[in-house]
This record gives C-alpha cells, structure tokens and sequence, in this order.
C-alpha cells in the first residue's frame, strides 16, 4: 500500500470512529445535554471530517461538512438553540455526512439532491438566527472559505468571531526526551493564530543545581485566532503525555495573567529599541515571575487534576492479522502447556516432583493469563455496532411511519471482534423487525392507551460466560393465531397441531416464515428470522423470543464471548474424548438405579431430585456405540440446552476440566451435527466439542419421528 | 555593564536539544565573571538550552556579574520570542492558517 493510501484508510477509519462521537454527541443532546463539552465534542467531529475531507480533496463532503460546522457553532456560541427541530436537522445532517464519507471511501458520490436538500435546511436554520443577530453575516457557502458564520463573543462584532484561548503547558523532562521540543510546540500553536507568549521561570535553578534534562520553564500563550480547541489539542498530540496541559477559552475581560503577559510585552517592545539583550529581559522574566506564580502555584495542581480527568484513551492501531498471529500461536502455548503437564504427570506418578508440579501449575496460570490479555485486545465493545442502530431506528421508523425511541443499555460490553463483526446483522435484523411487525402505527398505539411513540430496546450483558443481546419492543406481541394460522397455510405445521404459546412464537423462527402481509422494503424480500436464527447459531449462540400479547416482544440472542477458546469438561465416551462446554453444564452426577425410568421402548429418564428429564446417552446419539451405557456405571451431564430445557447426558466418565483452544470442523473438515468444533489435547489427539443444542434436537428428532407423543412430556419436565 | 572585561562566549549554530549540558558546561566554566554572548550564528535554540541559558541568567545575577548578549541572529530572537522572552518583537504579525 502506498503510503498515501495508507493515510486515506486512516483517514476513513478515523471518519468512523469521529462519525460515532458526532452521533453520540447529537443524541446525547436529544437528550438534553446541552453542556459545553457535549457541543463541542460534536463540533470537532465535523471540524475533523472537514479537515481530513480537504485534506484530500472531497469538496461534495467538504462542502456539506462546512454548512454543517456554520450551524454547530453557532449552536455552540449560544447563536441558535439546540431545540428538537434544529437537533432532528443534525441528525440528518449526520446522517449525510456518514453517506458523503461512504460515497468518498467507496469512490462513488452520495445522493447529491438528498444533500442539497439538507444543507439548505441547515443554511436556513443558520441564516435564520443570523439575521435575527446584530449583524447578518454573509452567507457563504461555496467552496472551501471558512467564514465565520456567529458571533462567538456576544459583546464583539460579527468580524471578530475568533476565538481565544489560554494555553497552559508545562512541558515535563520526559518531553525532551522523546526528542520533542517545546519550540517546535509553541511555533505550531503560532501557526495557529496570533499568540502572545507568557514564561514562568520561576522554577529555573541556578546553573550548578540545574539538570540540563530537566524541564523548569512553564508557558502559558494567549492564541487568538479561529482554531477550535480541537486544533489547538492536536498541536500537543504527540506531547500530551509529557506535559502538563490546560487549554481554556479566554474570558473576554483579561485576567491576571495576561495583565502579566502585557506588562511583559510592554517590557519587551521598549527593550527592542536597544540592541536586543537577554539580560534585562531574562530579569524581567524572574522579577515578574514570583508576581504571577502565587496564583498559578495554587490553580496549576487543579489543572492538572482536571486534565488528567479527562484522559484520552490511548491507543494503537494494530493490523488485525499480528493480533490474530499472537492468538494462535498462544493457543499452540495453551496446548503446549497441557501437553507438557501431561507428560511430566505420566512420568513422574503420583506424589513424585511436586516442585515440577507446582511450576506447571503457575505456568498454567501464566498462560492463561497470557490467553485472557490477548483476547482482551481482540474484545471491542459492541458500541460499534449498536451506534449504527439510531439511524436504522430513525429511517426504518420515517419508511413505515411509525415514532419510535431507540433505547440502548450495556453498549460498552466486551465481546470478541469477529462476534461483533457478525452481530450487525442479526440486530439490524431484529430491530427492523420489532418495528415493522412489533410496533403498531401512532394511531393504533393511541387507541391502546399506549404513548403515540413505540420503544425499542436494545441491551447487551455479560451473562455466565456468553453475551447475551436483547431487543425488545413495547408493540402489540406475537399474533398467535395469525402466526399459526399462517403456518398451517404454508405447511409449517399440522393443522391439528397442539402448540403451547412458546412453540407458536418461535414458529417465526422456520424459514420461510414472513407474517407481513404485504412485503415491504424493510423486513420482506424473503429474509425471514430464520436467517437470524441462523446467523446466530453459526456463531455458536441461540436466539429466542419471549412475548406478551398487546405488551411487546423480546428476542434474546445468547452469545459466545470468544470464539476462539472455551473452558470445557473432557470426558469419555466409549473410546473417544468429547468436550462439552462448561457454560451448558449446570451438575453432572451418578445416576441411581432407581432415579432412571424407562419411557416408551428406547428412551429413558433421570429423575433429578423431584423433576424427570431426558436422558441421551451420547455414545449412541453421536454412533459412537450401538450399545446403551448402564446409566447407573456413567456419570450423567445435566445441561441447559436451549429449546428443550434441561436434558442429562450419559457419558462413560469424566476427565477433568481445561480449557481447550477452538479449531474449526467446518473449516478444516466439514459441518457435523452434533459436533461444535474440535480441539487439540495434551496428548495431541483430537478430541470432538459436543455441541449441546445439536445433540439435543437431533435426539428429539429422532425421538419425535419414533414416538411423537412422547415429545411433550419430556419437553415439559424441563422446566 | 559593558565597561567590565567580560569572558566571551560564543554558542553554536545548533543548540539543539543534546546541546543543554554541553552549553551548561561551557557556561559554568565562566562562573564568577562578567559575560558576554554572541549569539550571532545561532539558528536553532531549543527548549532545553533556553532553559539553560536562563538558568544562566539568573546565576550571573545572584553572583552580581554582568551577564549580556552581544550579538544575537534572526533566528535566535525569534526563538526567543517565541518562547515568551521578551526584549524582542513577538510573532505577532503571524497570518492566520485556517
């Protein structure tokens, strides 16, 4: 990649994550937050995107990005109030600029008249309040020219619409010695506007007790000019770390420090008359100093408390690939180390090298230690993903007519990337959906007694080891006799059919299944919950759905947090290992003989303290043995499973627990039911990870198609 | 303060951000008697050598010797502006870069 296009895909990256921080920031004032910060943080997004747009000469979104930036910051000089038309216009208006950057990324244009379209409600909303102003200031939107559109200051004419702002910046000795210089730092901040400079020599030792490395000078600079603090925060980009920062927008009455700063200035322009001279000046500097210091002693301790509240995240942008590299070969270690402690325990036997033990032990600890940091870089939040929603929210809710609310919860929960790379579409999905099909119209909500304005809820939680993502809606329910009733007319199900309320819900989840009457743009097209059924059973999760009629519907998808390592228990059946995922396993016990009872001719239950569940000895559900295990000489598994409850396995015995690294069937081999995935083991054999919902359905299946009126018992013993 | 014999000391082009202790160095040698400086050939001064050259400044005068500059280039009062001390025109005349 050349690096010029290496810039650009920075460049676009950035847009996604600045497009993010506008659209939060908007909502946030939606909201009603209408401080400073949020304003600001809204406008430097755009500022940013317009800087980097120009940089690269992408006038469209340039363009629109500039009649953007003349609303925000007349917004943010208190010029135009952020009501809800005016934050409705941003929306779209952000909502734009994230087209006018897809377009410029992609190489194709946006849709110019939707952007002209919205740039002049912008302009209007602009001029509007301009011309209320003192002075009407010249609309002028062509091109790249930055006029400055508000009156910043209330007390200064609309030509002066520059803002000030006092910059505090106490380098630190690490600051030079990162080869940075404060020079290169205040000459940048000059290229920003008219600066007036300010030293505090104060802390200068004398020559004999002065560190060369160190760092004792102290600046505060006065910068005037039309730099938005973001501007003015990217000169000390690179030096933030090493110094003390504190920018703040200059108060229109001068304050002590910059009657300080005139005094000096005074001093220096008399001494200009002479040959320059250091020494009276450096005099000056050290008579004035102990002047202005006893105030900025005080203020300079909470300045830097202030700073160092507000802390960047710091961060690196590494290529994906070193990190997936780093991921396998830890999971080469992970299996390395359990391979090496099991042959140090055949070798030594028991009670022999307990030192060695020990060590493996703190190894084992190191490395999984190891495996969680290097997950933890894989993890992101799922913020990327719900932060698309608001706008699907939004043009879903505009296509069908319908007020909704997007409600979001837990967007800062951590999952594996490639689990949030693919959660995108089952919740874009889901949420298309809840509007289409959960929420009734304005009219029918008002009726109900329900406000005019549908909700929809999206939350996403740790959960016993899986993330589990919600959405749910406050609309009118599954129509159950609908939903039957259709799938009766398609051939889904019998039309004798006895199904509990459950069963009729996740009816929606058959393929081919689409309840809308007529198809529409938004949930038609034939893609169906089956699809996200799908898509989220290939990422190892299960999906269901919960719903009181006339109250709302909630699907809730369950996640696996990685896809990469699970903890499981190894067990034995016949002659092979399986690994069944620990998070399905709620105990695993020795049946009785009296607590197994047989049902119909080839099934069997476990009674469980005072419920019966269904037993599936593995062995013959998988074909590894024909012949049934004496439930009474195995060990039974009692796992959740999705859809049937809970079920006990029959396994010969138990190995221990461990966790295992995760290597793909489908991709190595091929799909099997039944089997999630296969791992490598201490001795190096390959061992099978059971996939608990497969085994199980496959069995009620098979049970099904033998005995169909066995199924609802055992189905609701589970319970 | 120019009528005492005065100890000259002439800086480098490039008072770079290595050159902080060297020029402490040179200027402690001189401690103890009146100082002159030719900055005339300075055309970098960074952050730590102004530093040093303050530090300086204010040990000629707990010593009560006469430290000045003689001579100073373009780029040395620029730098010097720059960094808040005055004696000089500051950079105010800068255009604005939008």
């Amino acid at each position: 990649m050349d690096p010029m296009e290496a810039i650009r895909v920075t460049f676009f990256q950035e847009c996604e994550e600045l497009l993010a921080q506008l659209e939060e920031g908007l909502l946030a004032m939606e909201q009603g937050e209408h401080d400073a910060e949020t304003i600001n943080s809204v406008f430097r997004a755009v500022h940013s995107i317009k800087g980097g747009g120009g940089a690269f000469g992408l006038d469209p979104l340039v363009r629109f990005a500039h009649v953007f930036e003349n609303l925000l910051d007349q917004i943010r000089g208190g010029v135009t109030e952020a009501g809800h038309e005016v934050i409705a216009a941003l929306l779209r208006a952000s909502d734009m600029l994230a087209d006018h950057v897809s377009a410029a990324r992609d190489g194709g244009t946006a849709d110019e008249a939707r952007s002209d379209a919205i740039a002049a409600a912008l302009v209007a909303l602009t001029e509007g309040e301009a011309h209320g102003g003192d002075e009407a200031a010249p609309a002028e939107f062509e091109g790249l020219s930055f006029t400055p559109m508000t009156v910043a200051l209330d007390d200064e004419p609309a030509g002066a619409a520059q803002a000030a702002w006092i910059i505090r910046f106490k380098p630190h000795a690490s600051l030079y010695n990162k080869a940075n210089d404060a020079v290169l730092v205040l000459r940048e901040l000059g290229s920003l506007g008219r600066i007036e400079v300010e030293v505090d020599a104060e802390a200068v030792p004398l020559l004999d007790a002065m560190d060369p490395e160190g760092a004792y000078l102290d600046w505060t600079v006065r910068l005037t000019g039309e730099a938005d603090e973001a501007a003015v925060r990217e000169v000390f980009s690179f030096v933030d770390e090493d110094c003390d920062l504190d920018i703040a927008a200059a108060d229109a009455a001068p304050d002590a420090a910059i009657d300080l700063l005139s005094s000096l200035l005074a001093i220096g322009t008399a001494g200009a008359e002479a040959p320059p001279l250091l020494a009276p000046a450096i005099e000056d500097i050290i008579a004035a100093a102990p002047a202005g210091a006893p105030g900025k002693a005080e203020t300079a301790p909470a300045k830097a408390a202030e700073s160092a509240a507000l802390p960047a995240p710091q961060t690196i942008r590494v290529d994906l690939e070193r990190v997936d590299r780093l991921i396998n070969l830890v999971g080469e270690l992970v299996i390395n180390q359990a391979m090496l402690a099991q042959r140090v325990m055949e070798s030594s036997g028991a009670g022999q090298a307990s030192d060695v033990n020990l060590a493996l032990a703190d190894l084992e600890h190191l490395t999984r230690g190891i495996q969680d940091s290097v997950m933890a870089i894989r993890a992101q939040p799922v913020k990327s993903v719900f932060q698309r929603m608001p706008r699907l929210v939004r043009e879903v809710g505009e296509a069908v007519g319908k007020r909704v609310r997007l409600v979001t919860e837990g967007e800062n929960t951590e999952v594996d990337k490639t689990v949030v790379e693919r959660l995108s579409e089952p919740i874009t999905h889901m949420i298309r959906n809840a509007i289409d099909h959960g929420l009734e119209s304005p009219a029918d909500r008002e009726a109900a007694g329900k406000p005019a304005e549908g909700s929809v809820r999206l939350t996403a939680g740790h959960r016993s080891g899986r993330i589990v993502i919600e959405v749910s809606d406050d609309g009118k329910g599954v129509d159950r006799a609908r939903v039957k009733a259709k799938a009766i007319e398609k051939g889904l199900i019998a039309a004798d059919a006895v199904l509990t309320d459950e069963e009729i819900d996740n009816l929606i989840f058959l393929p081919g299944f689409s309840t809308a009457a007529a198809i529409s743009d938004i949930s038609g097209r034939g893609v169906g919950m089956d699809v996200v059924k799908k898509s989220v059973q290939a990422l190892g999760g299960r999906i269901s759905i919960s719903s009181q009629p006339g109250q709302g519907s909630r699907f809730t998808m369950s996640l696996p947090l990685t896809l990469a390592v699970l903890d499981g228990m190894v067990v034995s059946v016949g002659d092979q290992t399986l690994v069944a995922p620990l998070t399905a396993i709620v105990e695993s016990l020795k049946p009785r003989p009296e607590e197994v009872r047989p049902l119909g001719p080839d099934n069997f239950v476990l009674q469980i303290r005072d419920v019966y569940v269904p037993l599936i000895d593995i062995g013959q559900a998988m074909g590894f043995s024909r012949t049934r295990v004496d439930p009474t000489e195995g060990v039974a598994l009692l796992v959740e499973s999705e859809g049937a409850g809970r079920v006990a396995l029959m396994v010969d015995n138990i190995q221990g627990q461990r966790q295992v690294v995760i290597k793909s069937l489908e991709a190595n081999y091929r799909p099997t039911e039944g089997v999630a995935a296969a791992t490598i083991l201490g001795d190096g054999r390959v061992a099978l990870i059971l996939d608990i919902d497969g085994v199980v359905t496959a069995n009620r299946r098979v049970a099904n198609r033998r005995d169909p009126p066995a199924r609802e018992p055992l189905a609701r013993t589970g319970t | 303060m120019n009528d005492h014999p005065a100890d000259a000391l002439r800086l480098p082009a490039n008072l770079g951000l290595d050159q902080a202790a060297p020029l402490r160095e040179s200027l402690l040698q001189r401690r103890g008697r009146p100082l002159e400086i030719d900055a005339g050939e300075v055309e970098r001064l960074s952050g730590p050598c102004f530093q040093v050259l303050v530090s300086a400044r204010k040990t000629w005068t707990a010593d009560g010797q006469p430290l000045h500059i003689a001579v100073s280039s373009p780029a040395f009062e620029n730098a010097l502006a720059l960094l808040g001390a005055p004696g000089l025109e500051p950079t105010h005349e800068k255009d604005v870069v939008a």
